[in-house]
């Protein structure tokens, strides 16, 4: 074999290596993820089935800090940036990324529904945002929004927000939008069942919270 | 190709051919370039040792490649165009010297596009960001290495890939070549290579589009 060809083969040979190296480590660690995408799937479900359970006992358990609190806070926006990362990298029309939302955003109906109810009963004091968001070209500052909110939700515990795909197809959501009479421009907000529309700025926004809501202080209990 | 400093050449062949003459200051690539066209065939010495002087500082780094593009440039679309996509002339046409093209003009491209991306992503996050303390912003939010983020993006892990396989193969050559270089420096400045190229490629191709001459040094 002349010196020539074995050059270029050795050159094929590397080239062969690392391109299948490549496709090989892709496809493992694409594997991986959906493993773990499915693990997320089960976590939703049983948090799912647990925030029903912690609905039910609620009547009748006493207003101790166990019973008091739910899961959500930073399991939660765990689960939340992992799914939007999901959906980025799968796309808003993937059938499994579909079945996420619609457990999650389950997930935070149920919350939010315990939440309120915690509210009633304990007298708890936490502040609820309803924020409708979508993902289609009819929400222009859907992403100043988000960022305002992040930005609140990380300086202020007391503050709980939740997230909602407005055209997702989900029954429990719909039901919500129209018991909670969210209509209007996109992004549309609830805040403490008090309804708004738009977004302009954080400071405009603020104004739009119950007085002393947005402080850093431990809720009431 | 004959490289510039290390090159034989058939004293026959040249007399044929009329020898060196202008080649827009690449006259090497010229002379390659006019013995292919000619039929002629150029030999390989691969485990030839080559040593040659290379530039010292950036600013003369990129007028020397700026005028290998241009010369190569001007060569291509002056002269020899027809050996472009020309069967006849095997690897060369087909494939080497569309390549070298299309290196040249994708290379001002992504360059362009990045620039043009990073201005559009800053502004971006700029609006979306207005408003909010800049210290929240700013705020350092590492909570480990999380494996779930990664790319897993072909291309990019390729790019990675390649660089590597890039820095293994300067270590290489500094173990074949036998030679006092520091490898330290040679990989550092392989980094900054990338964001260095993209500035002869795109002074070249305005050298070329408005007709401008550069004297040699």
């Amino acid at each position: 074999m002349s010196l020539a060809a074995r050059n270029a083969l050795i050159a094929l040979a590397i080239t062969i290596a690392l391109i299948g190296t490549i496709v090989y480590a892709v496809n493992y660690l694409n594997n991986v993820r959906l493993a773990e995408v499915a693990a997320l799937e089960d976590q939703l479900a049983i948090d799912n089935l647990s925030l029903e359970t912690q609905f039910s006992l609620l009547e009748a358990a006493p207003c101790d800090s166990v019973a008091s609190s739910t899961i959500l806070s930073s399991e939660l926006a765990d689960l939340g940036s992992r799914l939007a990362y999901t959906e980025d990298q799968l796309g808003s029309d993937n059938e499994q990324v579909i079945r996420l939302k619609k457990k999650y955003t389950l997930l935070e109906i149920r919350d939010y529904l315990v939440t309120k109810e915690l509210a009633r009963v304990c007298g708890t004091k936490a502040v609820t945002v309803l924020y409708f968001y979508s993902n289609a070209e009819d929400c222009e500052a859907c992403d100043k929004a988000g960022y305002a909110l992040s930005y609140l939700r990380d300086t202020y515990p007391n503050l709980r927000v939740y997230s909602f795909d407005y055209h997702l197809d989900l029954g429990a959501l719909k039901t919500l939008v129209a018991v909670d009479r969210v209509t209007g421009e996109l992004p549309a907000f609830v805040i403490n069942g008090k309804h708004s529309n738009g977004f302009t700025d954080l400071e405009e926004f603020e104004t739009r919270f119950p007085k002393g809501a947005l402080s850093t202080s431990t809720p009431k209990r | 190709m004959t490289p510039g400093p290390f090159s034989f050449y058939r004293r026959s062949v040249l007399e044929t051919l009329g020898g060196f003459r202008y080649g827009h200051q690449t006259e090497d690539m010229e002379m390659a370039l006019r013995m292919q066209a000619a039929g002629y065939e150029i030999e390989n010495t691969s485990r030839a040792r080559v040593y040659t002087k290379a530039p010292r500082t950036v600013p003369t780094l990129i007028r020397q490649r700026v005028r290998w593009t241009t010369g190569f440039i001007r060569n291509m679309f002056g002269e020899y165009r027809g050996l472009v996509f020309s069967p006849r002339h095997g690897a060369l046409g087909m494939m080497i010297l569309p390549i070298a093209l299309l290196a040249i003009v994708s290379g001002v491209a992504l360059f362009v596009l990045s620039i043009l991306q990073f201005i559009f992503h800053t502004a971006t996050a700029i609006q979306v960001r207005a408003g909010i303390p800049l210290s929240y912003t700013f705020a350092p939010r590492y909570t480990g290495l999380d494996w779930f983020y990664l790319p897993t993006d072909v291309l990019a892990l390729l790019g990675v890939a390649m660089l590597f396989v890039s820095c293994g193969l300067i270590a290489y050559g500094k173990y074949l070549s036998k030679t006092n270089i520091n490898l330290r420096i040679g990989l550092v400045s392989y980094l900054f290579y990338g964001l260095v190229a993209p500035l002869w490629l795109l002074r070249a191709t305005a050298d070329v589009a408005f007709g401008k001459s550069r004297s040699w040094r």
